[in-house]
């Protein structure tokens, strides 16, 4: 054991306990999940999930009617609809990314979209 | 001494394979998934010391191919082979060109390190995501210690085994005369 490998173990530690910090750092910023509001295929509004904790309600007016869309958390559904069928009512909560609830009648969309791809469930070794 | 190399070769793969089918089933207590020990790299660290590059390449194939018939973990073949080959050659490069330097711990310790890029490479193809590479740091900082215990594990071996080597060329000189 010469000095250069007790210089070369000490880097090492060093340089990776910093990077699992930086890894942290990352990923706790690119976890978030985004909440896109489509009105006739065009964009509506978009917002951030997982910051507030507490309930948000958005009402989304079109000229064929007005959905009620509330946000708590992590998850998103549309609460009311003036609409016939109330599919997207019945759609229920979206959590994940890529989940999508339409309103067909009122031409409204949300869906959620993920800070990063996740295409996995699970990975076995 | 071709023939003895060639057995000698044979000898340390049969140890590599039985050391790399028994650290399969040995869990590791770590929170990283695939962690392993990394016990057969003292194989390759010894076979690079005492026979060079070359031998140390067809030992670490070698090693690969047969553990992987006997574990029966094909996917695990593509991460151990890439691992093996990647870690023998920065070992090489670093034993041959900085081993006024590093001891063989040291030298271990960038084979380990090689062995977590080449793998987590392997698996960031296989799963197409690179961001398999945030495992990195977790796993250069376990793969410190198994590498620095594979260091001094071969630092013995090698020093009883060029012994060995050593006497037996010069007794085989009256063995052949027998």
């Amino acid at each position: 054991m010469t000095k250069w490998d007790k210089l070369l173990i000490i880097t090492v530690v060093f340089l990776s306990t910093l990077g699992m910090f930086y890894v942290k750092s990352i990923s706790t910023n690119s976890d978030n999940l985004y909440l896109a509001i489509e009105v006739d295929g065009k964009p509506y509004k978009t917002i951030s999930l997982g910051g507030s904790p507490k309930n948000q309600l958005i009402t989304v007016e079109t000229p064929a009617g007005i959905n009620l869309i509330e946000v708590e958390g992590n998850r998103v559904r549309i609460k009311e609809a003036d609409c016939r069928d109330q599919l997207c009512v019945k759609t229920g909560w979206l959590s994940r990314a890529n989940q999508i609830s339409i309103c067909l009648p009122n031409r409204v969309s949300i869906k959620l979209i993920g800070g990063k791809e996740d295409d996995i469930d699970i990975i076995s070794y | 001494m071709k023939i003895r190399k060639i057995l000698f070769l044979s000898l340390i793969v049969a140890t590599g394979i039985c050391l790399h089918i028994i650290e399969s089933s040995i869990p590791v207590p770590f929170i990283v998934p695939g962690a392993k020990l990394g016990l057969a790299n003292i194989v390759n660290l010894i076979t690079l010391v005492l026979f060079g590059f070359k031998s140390a390449i067809v030992v670490a194939i070698t090693r690969c191919i047969v553990a992987t018939l006997g574990t029966g973990a094909v996917t695990g073949f593509f991460y151990s082979i890439s691992g093996a080959l990647f870690s023998t050659a920065i070992m090489w490069v670093v034993y041959k060109y900085c081993s006024s330097f590093f001891s063989l711990i040291g030298v271990s310790i960038f084979g380990s390190m090689a062995h977590n890029i080449a793998q987590l490479t392997v698996a960031s193809i296989m799963i197409h995501n690179p961001l398999i590479f945030t495992y990195l740091p977790i796993m250069i900082l376990v793969s410190l210690f198994t590498g620095y215990f594979v260091g001094l594990a071969s630092i013995y071996v090698t020093k009883h085994l060029k012994n060995i080597l050593s006497n037996q060329q010069d007794s085989s000189h009256y063995t052949n005369l027998s």
